[in-house]
């Protein structure tokens, strides 16, 4: 097939555009022999036609290939539609990176700075401490990212996925020209010198002060003053305050699961994030509730932990899949 | 591999000593990881190495960058497919896993027509997808989308031209 794909002309596109419209009609006709015949007649009208039609079939075979290749077309479809809108995603961040708070609230503006940029990231199970130029510490928890674009007039942290603790009080007695800004998907983090913890959660972000002041604005406008020991959730529309902490949110900065009270289906998808490969819990067992302190650097250590102390069993199938469920 | 002619337009290993640094560095932004950054580089000048052409003298930074583009393109795409097909499993219960041969098999597919599809709009990849891989019909896919039959059959045949021009108009 790789020869006859680079053979021959480069054919005008509606002679192309007519050959597609052609095999469009022939997958929907109730009477596939007349279309045939009538698509017989037009490659014969034109050299050119009869190529386009040949390459379509081509095509067709080719993904024929892919189809017959392709197991449980009901998972893998979305997951080529997932992971197509991630990469576009990721192909549009270089201009994402420069999307900036500018002026009053709630004005996401586009600004072009000329700045120097790096990313850093923390693959699954590991935490990546970092100290940028100005002397700001960044701890990357599992599979997190971070964007720094630092300007001669702006200190700017891009929060890209997963989790990190930042650390901006170093030194407190010089007063930096600008604040540090830290932006997540969910809203804008300001602060003159903090350390505070902030959690990407997918549909809203988490953020946990443990030092000093943040001024906080959702991406809507909404803005507040987080102060110390406060933990809020950001999302587009509005920040709510959170009460009740199932996972302790600064516990991991000590290589640390610290949980009180939580569902085990939640614990689960939580030890997930540590871990490469998939890990799932039986509905039947999801509900059961535990409290504990575990260490992070042995999640497998902790997997067997578990079914000692609630009634569980660990099923894997192999290093990558493993279940949780009621043990028999 | 054709070896490296004494009067081509340009030696590699002069290419890999003048530009490993800016090339590995550059990377490494992209990616955030070192060890990936020095492994693409290297795989970047392989790629050099085992082209047929000779590489020219002109531009040579935009000509790595490029290579190195794509490579990285690849990347994320093998990484958002792998994540993706792990998260789907998650949902699905325990037996119905594949094996660790037909989970690469199948990952290995979905990178081929992922690639294929790469810089189509996603209601365009969409509907394509259904059509030529769910065997769905156009007023199924429509129903589903929340757009006209017309729409959807116009989205099949631009991913179609889409792909035709890929295989058959590259370079």
């Amino acid at each position: 097939m790789d020869a006859a794909r680079h053979a021959g002309a480069t054919l005008p596109d509606d002679v192309v555009r007519t050959a597609i419209q052609w095999r469009l009609k022939l997958d929907s006709a109730e009477d596939k022999a007349l279309v045939n015949a009538r698509i017989q007649r037009w490659c014969q009208q034109q050299p050119n036609n009869a190529l386009a039609w040949q390459r379509l079939g081509g095509l067709q075979q080719e993904f024929d290939g892919y189809a017959a290749a392709l197991p449980r077309r009901d998972i893998t479809i979305p997951v080529l539609q997932r992971a197509g809108a991630d990469l576009q995603r990721r192909k549009a961040l270089k201009l994402l990176m420069l999307a900036v708070a500018v002026g009053g609230p709630g004005s996401w503006l586009i600004a072009q700075q000329p700045g120097i940029a790096a990313d850093y990231a923390a693959g699954t199970g590991d935490r990546r401490r970092v100290t940028l130029a100005d002397g700001t510490q960044l701890l990357l928890n599992t599979r997190s990212a971070v964007d720094v674009r630092f300007s001669a007039t702006e200190r700017l942290l891009v929060l890209r996925e997963g989790e990190v603790q930042i650390n901006s009080t170093a030194d407190p007695s010089s007063l930096r020209a600008s604040p540090l800004r830290v932006q997540c998907q969910h809203g804008l983090c300001e602060t003159l010198g903090a350390r505070f913890v902030l959690r990407d959660q997918g549909d809203h972000s988490e953020l946990l002060v443990q030092q000093g002041e943040i001024e906080v604005t959702s991406r809507s406008g909404q803005r507040l003053v987080a102060s110390h020991g406060e933990h809020y959730a950001l999302r587009h529309q509005r920040i709510d305050p959170i009460a009740a902490q199932q996972i302790d949110p600064t516990a991991w900065t000590r290589g640390m699961l610290v949980v009180n009270d939580i569902r085990l289906g939640d614990f689960v998808q939580e030890l997930a994030r540590y871990r490469s490969g998939i890990i799932g819990c039986d509905p039947a067992v999801a509900g059961l509730r535990l409290s504990g302190v575990f260490q992070l650097d042995q999640p497998e250590a902790l997997l067997d932990n578990l079914s000692r102390t609630l009634p569980v069993s660990i099923v894997s199938r192999s290093r990558f899949w493993v279940r949780v469920v009621a043990r028999v | 591999m054709p070896p490296i002619e004494p009067n081509s337009s340009i030696n590699v290993a002069a290419l890999y000593s003048e530009h490993h640094g800016w090339l590995f560095a550059w990377l490494r932004r992209k990616l955030g990881c070192s060890e990936q950054a020095a492994d693409m580089a290297q795989d970047t000048f392989v790629r050099v190495l085992v082209r047929d052409e000779p590489v020219s003298n002109h531009a040579p930074k935009a000509f790595l960058s490029t290579i190195a583009r794509g490579l990285v393109i690849d990347h994320w795409r093998r990484s958002a497919l792998e994540k993706a097909y792990l998260d789907a499993l998650a949902q699905i219960p325990e037996q119905f896993y594949p094996s660790a041969e037909e989970h690469h098999q199948t990952l290995q597919t979905l990178e081929q027509i992922a690639a294929l599809l790469d810089c189509l709009k996603a209601k365009v990849r969409t509907a394509f997808l259904l059509y030529q891989l769910g065997g769905m019909t156009h007023a199924q896919i429509a129903k589903q989308l929340g757009v006209s039959s017309r729409t959807v059959e116009r989205h099949v045949a631009d991913a179609l031209f889409h792909c035709y021009q890929l295989r058959y108009r590259e370079n």
